[in-house]
């Protein structure tokens, strides 16, 4: 394959092969304080033309702060923000060339839906024919031509968020920041925003930043997300790569629900770990990730990847099997929750897709049960 | 039964209440419509009070000197509290703030006959030294108005402005407003309520004030208020209750103004 063919397979993924391409942000060592508190400590992110890149976190852990520092409505303490190639550290909000949405929406109560679009092309000059000609694009690809005169006031919330969506991008913002874009929508509306906002990024081609508290919305929009705490970045990847490979036990527990077994690994062999459980005679087996052999660490497996069924069930093939009983069970119409006490204490989550009608449950609480998974699907992480 | 006698009860109290409030008024306003001379003699329905009152030059020049005054003063204590109570909204914990809302605060409880007392003192010593202000007339009535109502519109300012969300100034910046024309554009707009009922606010009370003016006003320079007050000492005549009756419609209607103007805002934001 020749060079030109690697950068065309790649070039809607640039963040796989970051040698080859220009990062359109580029953060470096950023530091910003309040009254003596480190709200972000030095961060590094690398973010790429088309991107919908989400920060990831609870409250607290300087995730706004970051997206205000983008827009330029703080100043960072310490390191630099490049835009484009441009270095925007220094400039206020209303030279930067970026766009937010708030998660207020912040429209301005005073003027009707098309002025507030209109307004930041105003800014820039433009007036007449290509003003309302923008004007009625944005309104139209948000699906707004008819609340065009309408006040904020008297618009419902989905359409005030469509409003605001609308006037963070008539501009052509070479970066849209969004901080908890559809935080304040009811479950039925997030899920067509959530679409909306994807299609809006593939139309327009707007390298976007989302901050979010909720990682289910993480995984549906983004391209990559960085998972942060306490103000620094844990671990940055795709949705996929954050679930499955989750780098410490804090992104693991972050994203969804997992199991951890404490100990130490007494083995490494091909790959596969073989980990002495605090309290259980026989070894656990799982992938070795960057665990050394001596060390403490944590088995960590996903409920979806755990096996369950009657005492004996269990294949003989399986090495990482455990006894247990049934403590509690929810079920959740397409998937079925069980928490097994397992005989030397711990709980394990297990959730079974009822494939087929469950509504004779074979497994019951209180039942004696065995639940089994493949080291593969396992994952050992550091003792952090 | 017994709920039904608490209900009578309880809409007895209310009647009480605002007659103990309203009856004074109500009295004065159908007395100003009385045709006798004696002010507390009912003489049957007449306006001829009103005609008099028009036909007196003094009352009338009192009257429009008191306008005058209260138009400039509310515009200026408008300009001096948006300012202030900007400030105390936005600049967050600044060096001496608690000293500062202090002493902004301070002429909404400060007795009137100190302030005027210690603004006649000012002006008079002013005018030793630097021989400004000339002697005590609108001019000094002005300044010491201005003085107390800035205080009142700083307070509804700040009340407002801080109501308001920060972000939405912030997205103005975001979209390429350099602060001052966010702050023409936007800021301004949405104090607007709280602008006019704070000028309002400032109208009223300069229309109002007997006390201060005394202190600091000079000959040929008598409000309004000070007219009415020296006619009373010499005995109260039906030409008074019209005048009174048409202040009490002003105010009314300045106050409803200013109230109405709130809640429609509110209503929206």
């Amino acid at each position: 394959m020749s060079d030109q063919a690697i950068i065309d397979a790649y070039s809607d993924r640039p963040w796989e092969a970051p040698g080859r391409h220009e990062p359109v942000v580029r953060l470096r060592g950023i530091v910003k304080r309040f009254g003596g508190i480190e709200a972000v400590s030095g961060v590094d992110l690398d973010i790429y033309r088309g991107e919908i890149f989400c920060l990831l976190g609870g409250s607290g852990c300087g995730k706004t702060t970051l997206l205000r520092m983008l827009a330029g409505l703080e100043l960072p303490d310490a390191g630099s923000i490049e835009i484009d190639g441009q270095d925007v550290t220094a400039l206020p909000p209303y030279e930067r060339p970026v766009n937010m949405m708030f998660q207020s929406y912040a429209l301005f109560p005073h003027m009707s839906v098309a002025a507030n679009v209109a307004f930041g092309l105003k800014r820039d000059g433009i007036r007449g024919a290509e003003l309302e000609s923008r004007v009625a694009q944005a309104l139209a690809q948000l699906e707004l031509i008819d609340f065009a005169n309408r006040r904020p006031h008297q618009l419902s919330g989905g359409q005030r968020q469509r409003v605001a969506l609308a006037r963070a991008i008539v501009k052509r913002p070479k970066l849209l920041l969004l901080d908890e874009p559809l935080g304040a929508l009811d479950k039925r509306l997030r899920e067509n925003a959530q679409y909306q906002l994807m299609k809006l990024a593939d139309d327009t081609g707007i390298t976007m930043i989302v901050v979010t508290h909720d990682q289910e919305e993480a995984m549906v929009l983004s391209t990559r997300s960085a998972v942060m705490d306490k103000g620094q970045v844990r671990q940055i990847g795709t949705p996929s790569e954050l679930y499955e490979r989750p780098g410490s036990r804090f992104v693991a527990a972050f994203l969804g629900n997992i199991t951890l077994f404490d100990g130490s690994v007494a083995a490494i062999r091909d790959g596969i770990a073989e980990l002495s459980v605090d309290g259980l005679d026989a070894p656990l087996f799982a992938a070795a990730g960057s665990v050394l052999a001596g060390s403490r660490g944590a088995l960590a497996v996903r409920p979806e990847k755990v096996r369950i069924g009657r005492e004996g069930e269990a294949p003989e093939s399986q090495v990482n099997r455990l006894g247990g009983i049934v403590e509690g069970l929810a079920y959740l119409g397409d998937i079925t929750s069980y928490r097994v006490r397992t005989d030397h204490g711990a709980l394990v989550e297990v959730t079974r897709a009822n494939s087929e009608n469950a509504a004779k449950r074979d497994l019951d609480w209180d039942d004696r049960v065995e639940v089994w998974f493949s080291p593969e699907n396992a994952l050992l992480l550091g003792a952090d | 039964m017994s709920r039904r006698r608490g209900k009578v009860a309880l809409l007895g109290l209310v009647v009480a209440g605002f007659a103990f409030l309203y009856l004074p008024l109500v009295v004065l306003v159908l007395f100003s419509f009385n045709a006798s001379k004696l002010v507390s003699v009912w003489g049957g329905w007449s306006t001829k009070w009103y005609l008099e009152l028009f036909r007196n030059e003094q009352i009338l020049n009192a009257a429009w000197l008191s306008l005058k005054i209260a138009t400039i003063n509310a515009t200026g204590a408008t300009l001096l509290g948006t300012m202030a109570g900007l400030v105390l909204a936005r600049f967050g914990r600044f060096g001496g703030r608690a000293l500062f809302t202090g002493l902004i605060a301070a002429p909404l409880v400060m007795p009137d006959v100190i302030i005027g007392i210690s603004l006649l003192l000012t002006f008079v010593s002013m005018e030793q030294f630097i021989g400004w202000p000339y002697g005590r007339g609108i001019d000094t009535i002005l300044i010491a108005h201005i003085t107390f109502s800035t205080a009142y519109v700083a307070v509804v300012v700040q009340s407002r402005a801080s109501g308001l969300d920060r972000s939405i100034e912030e997205a103005a910046l975001d979209l390429g407003a350099r602060p001052i024309t966010a702050f023409l554009l936007v800021t301004l707009p949405m104090l607007a309520p709280a602008l006019a009922s704070g000028w309002l606010l400032a109208f009223t009370l300069s229309l109002d004030d007997l006390v201060i003016a005394s202190f600091v006003s000079g000959p040929g320079s008598s409000t309004l208020p000070m007219v009415i007050f020296s006619k009373v000492r010499l005995g109260v005549t039906p030409e008074i209750n019209a005048l009174a009756t048409l202040l009490i419609g002003i105010v009314a209607l300045a106050a409803g103004t200013a109230t109405w103007i709130q809640i429609r805002r509110s209503g929206r934001a």
